[in-house]
Order: structure tokens, then sequence, then C-alpha cells
């Protein structure tokens, strides 16, 4: 199976094993390292999950851990950053290898939400930008 | 006695007129121009952070104007991280005092494309922001919504955002999250 982000509701970037993202719909916003990072970015550059799973058999992860895996997509799924992807024919990542021994370490939050979210023509009160309508 | 906070200016090596009208409004304090045609702001910080080290330092475009000198008063009162504006975010335009313990702590990337760099506007000044708490949002009204005028200036068409302090001259606005999710 293959997914891909979301676009252009969604944006990330993946750097120095980080990966940084917000949907832009919501407002949420993602901070992924060690495992969540890896596998969300071979996810996002067309590496199938059938390839990801190969590449954790090779790397020494458990059966447990790898079980893991779809629980974690789902939710990138749900969280609006990634979806099945709708192109078929996507170019599969052969050379594809996973770090062993890493964890999920994923934090998201949504304090900035509500500004990234405002319509800056029909949210904005009357004493402008960014104070909402309703305040 | 208070430190005066060092100030960068990012420009290019094609945009002296701007970067001339930016060094004339500085009418007591120095400041260091970073020239370089190939990297955006985000690159421009993170060769200032890892050439200088220095603790803090001001964080400016070469599209800007300073009006009055006690904005430099009101940077140099400042403590942590202060972001200019909060347009679309805070640190959005990446005009700030930033603080070097904050950016060891957060990934710093050199955007390929000027997308690259739109995202990275908001993916890396909100990820700067977070690491930066508590900080202080310096000029919160002063923002693309709030602009009253477009002026001509250099062969482009700007918006003016500008206060009492300081005026900057955007060549691309309307760039907010809204827009960029495409509705």
């Amino acid at each position: 199976m293959h997914y891909e982000v979301v676009e252009p509701s969604a944006i990330y970037e993946f750097v120095d094993g980080e990966v940084l993202a917000l949907n832009l719909m919501t407002g949420i916003y993602i901070q992924m390292k060690q495992l969540s990072a890896e596998l969300f970015h071979a996810l996002a550059t067309g590496t199938s999950t059938e390839v990801i799973v190969s590449a954790a058999k090779t790397a020494g992860y458990s059966a447990a851990h790898i079980a893991e895996f779809d629980t974690h997509y789902s939710n990138w799924v749900a969280l609006g950053l990634l979806r099945n992807a709708q192109h078929i024919g996507r170019p599969t990542s052969e050379s594809f290898t996973l770090t062993p021994a890493l964890q999920f370490v994923e934090e998201q939050w949504d304090d900035l939400s509500e500004l990234i979210m405002m319509d800056p023509v029909h949210d904005v009160s009357p004493q402008g930008w960014p104070t909402p309508i309703d305040e | 006695m208070e430190t005066e906070i060092p100030v960068f200016v990012g420009t290019t090596s094609t945009r002296g007129e701007w970067l001339q009208q930016c060094a004339a409004s500085f009418k007591h304090r120095l400041f260091t121009p970073i020239i370089d045609d190939a990297t955006q702001e985000l690159a421009q910080i993170k060769f200032i952070h890892e050439t200088f080290r220095h603790e803090r330092f001001l964080f400016l475009h070469d599209s800007v104007e300073i009006l009055d000198d006690r904005f430099f008063e009101l940077i140099d009162a400042t403590s942590g991280s202060v972001a200019l504006f909060s347009d679309p975010v805070p640190f959005g335009m990446f005009m700030g005092v930033f603080e070097r313990k904050v950016l060891d702590s957060v990934p710093l990337w050199q955007p390929a494309s000027k997308e690259a760099a739109a995202r990275a506007e908001l993916l890396w000044t909100t990820r700067y922001a977070r690491a930066a708490k508590p900080y202080t949002i310096l000029f919160p009204d002063v923002c693309d919504r709030k602009a009253v005028r477009v002026v001509e200036r250099f062969g482009r068409k700007n918006l003016v955002l500008e206060n009492e302090f300081i005026r900057k001259y955007k060549g691309t606005w309307g760039m907010n999250p809204y827009a960029l999710r495409g509705r």
C-alpha cells in the first residue's frame, strides 16, 4: 500500500531526522522524531508499507513492534496529513533502509490553530488581525 | 546598562538600492549585511547562528526602514526571543531577535525553492516559537490585513506594513495559511 501527503492542506519538512508537519485546515502541528519521522518521511516520499515492513525486519524490529506501524499510519491519516495514494504506479523506493532500535516519538499541539485557521477576510474583528470577530 | 543586540540585515547582490535605503534609515546603529544570492531567510539565520555564535541577534530584511531610533531601545530592552510581527504566525517573515540556545535546539535548513521557503515560514517559525516560549511579539498589529497602501519601489509594487518605529515593504503578500491551503 502507498500513502501520499494530503496537499495542499498539509505541509511537512524532514530535516535533521525530524519531521515538522502542519495541517492547515485544522491548525494542528506535529513534530516527529526517530521511528515516527523515518516512517512518515518514507511514506510521504512514496515508499510502500510492504517495503517498510521488509526493511524493519532486516533492521531487527520485532513482529510486535512492526504491528504497531499500521496504528501510526492510521493516526497520520486521521490527522489529515496522509491519505491512500490516488495515483497507481507511484515509484517504490527499493533501497529503503530503516535505522535499528528507534522508538516512536511524536508530539502534537494546537495552540496556534486559531491563528492558522482564521480567515483573514471574514473572521477578523474591526480591531484587526489577529482578533477574531466574536471577541 | 543594556547591551546592544547585534543587528544583521539579509540581502542579495542585486538589491543594492534596497540595502542602501535600509542603511540610510539606521541613524546611530551599525549592522552587518548578510549578502547571499542563493539562500532564503532561514538559511541566512542558520549562517549567522553558525558563524557568529551570538547569544542573541536581531535579524531584519533589507526591505525595512527604521523610522524611529527608539526602535533599538525597545529591542535592547527585551529579553529572550522577540518576534517583530505575528504575520502569518509569530516570527513570520523571519524577523526578530533569535537566541542561540533556542536555535541550538531546533532544526535549521536551507529551503531549496520559493515554495519550500513559504512552507518554512510556517513550519520553522512555529517550531522556533514553540521552543522559545515565553517570547515577545513586539508589534502584533503590524500585518498584511492592516496595511493600507501599496507603493512602487525599486521596480516592484509593495504592500507597506508600518507603525511609528518600522516600515516593511512587502513584495509578496496575502501569503497566509488560509491562502496556502487553497481555499
